[in-house]
């Protein structure tokens, strides 16, 4: 979740030039998501008109394979590159919905659940980033980037990061850069590893959304398994997302103990400040439906208004990802956060067959 | 240095757009939505 990446900083335009220059990557992002939308209806049904049995591919797959084509052939013309960047904001958008699909006794359990899990994957992954740095010699800041970006929540958390410790924006870009290409890869390994091992849309949503690294891509990666997986997935990643405060918090302090870093005066202040708002509104939402405060065709409403979020952010992850600029950052960065990346992923699967075992997902 | 901070951060935006669209659907503005 880069909130950094969601819209042109403030010009001296006005709001409307502001607010209409976003239109066209909009659009953009919807024409993709519909003709992804598309080739899986039109798959399903030609595959029943002629009584084939054809692979069901999801809609989430064909938007950000044309994305990805668009992004790395014609490439993004300038007057659709706002309105394309406003991904993110879909994905918090679909994500608070979201929680009109969740009683708020299941977001407790599973959410509980997936808490105890990524405190402990958050201190094997931090730990082993770190040492992994030191063993190919990055630079110290880069490694804490590479550490918080592999262990929690992407590129949003390398960019909090980097204001926090005062982070070189080489170091910063290379995180950024290794972390999304890792994220791209992720969405095509986990669902033929998770189709692999037989798991369950639970288990294969909680893995997801603990291992995959950025909040979009862990999305994707759930709803590319199955619709309750997606679900699933999202709710681990935004129990990683919280936490986000704390770990940028730690590094912060870490970093202006060395002298290399500003002094964190006010850390009550701090937290608040990084602490994902969207959060706080998806529990919000999950109580409302909770208390029937909705009836069942409102969170059906609610629940497809999500989906449209989602079949945005998902048209985003493709449009945004170019691969030629990915691939000049260097190998060094990206040896490092794939290795990580496998041993989060590994890390992680092993405690989900664990809570598998023991709670019954 | 300190950057210039935003008054309402873009995650705050899109809570508040979530929270109008459920309002919307609560008092029966959006009725139905297709999928």
């Amino acid at each position: 979740m880069a909130s950094s990446v969601a819209l042109p900083q403030a010009r001296a335009t006005s709001f409307p030039n502001r607010f209409f220059g976003l239109v066209p990557g909009i659009l953009l992002l919807l024409a993709v998501g519909y003709a992804g939308k598309f080739i899986e209806q039109s798959i399903a049904h030609y595959g029943k008109a002629h009584h084939l049995v054809l692979p069901n591919i999801e809609y989430v797959l064909w938007a950000i394979l044309l994305g990805l084509v668009i992004s790395n052939t014609v490439g993004i013309p300038q007057v659709f590159r706002a309105g394309v960047a406003t991904y993110e904001f879909w994905l918090k958008a679909g994500i608070v919905l979201l929680g009109a699909r969740f009683l708020l006794g299941d977001v407790l359990r599973l959410g509980g659940l997936s808490l105890l899990l990524v405190f402990i994957e958050l201190a094997l992954a931090l730990t082993f980033m770190t040492y992994l740095g030191r063993a190919f010699k990055l630079s110290p800041k880069l490694t804490s980037l590479l550490a918080v970006g592999s262990s929690i929540c992407g590129v949003s958390a390398i960019i909090a990061t980097q204001g926090a410790i005062d982070a070189d924006d080489e170091d910063t870009s290379y995180a950024i850069a290794a972390i999304l290409a890792l994220g791209a890869v992720s969405l095509f390994i986990f669902p033929l590893v998770g189709h692999a091992l037989h798991l369950s849309d639970h288990a294969y949503g909680l893995w997801a959304g603990l291992a995959v690294d950025n909040t979009a891509e862990a999305t994707a990666a759930g709803a590319l398994y199955s619709d309750a997986a997606g679900k699933v997935a999202v709710l681990a990643k935004t129990c990683r997302n919280a936490l986000i405060g704390f770990i940028v918090l730690g590094y912060a302090i870490y970093w202006a103990q060395k002298g290399q870093a500003a002094e964190v005066t006010n850390k009550a202040a701090f937290l608040w400040r990084k602490f994902p708002k969207f959060v706080l509104g998806f529990l919000f939402i999950s109580l409302l439906a909770t208390l029937s405060v909705f009836t069942k065709p409102q969170l059906s409403a609610l629940g497809n208004l999500s989906r449209w979020a989602f079949l945005l952010t998902f048209a985003g992850v493709g449009l945004r990802t170019n691969l030629r600029e990915l691939g000049k950052q260097g190998a060094r960065p990206f040896i490092v956060g794939a290795v990580g990346e496998v041993a989060v992923a590994l890390i992680t699967l092993g405690l989900v067959f664990g809570a598998d075992k023991w709670f019954h997902l | 240095m300190s950057k210039p901070q935003r008054r309402f951060s873009l995650d705050s935006w899109a809570v508040v757009l979530a929270l109008v669209a459920a309002l919307l659907v609560r008092i029966g503005l959006i009725k139905t939505v297709p999928w």
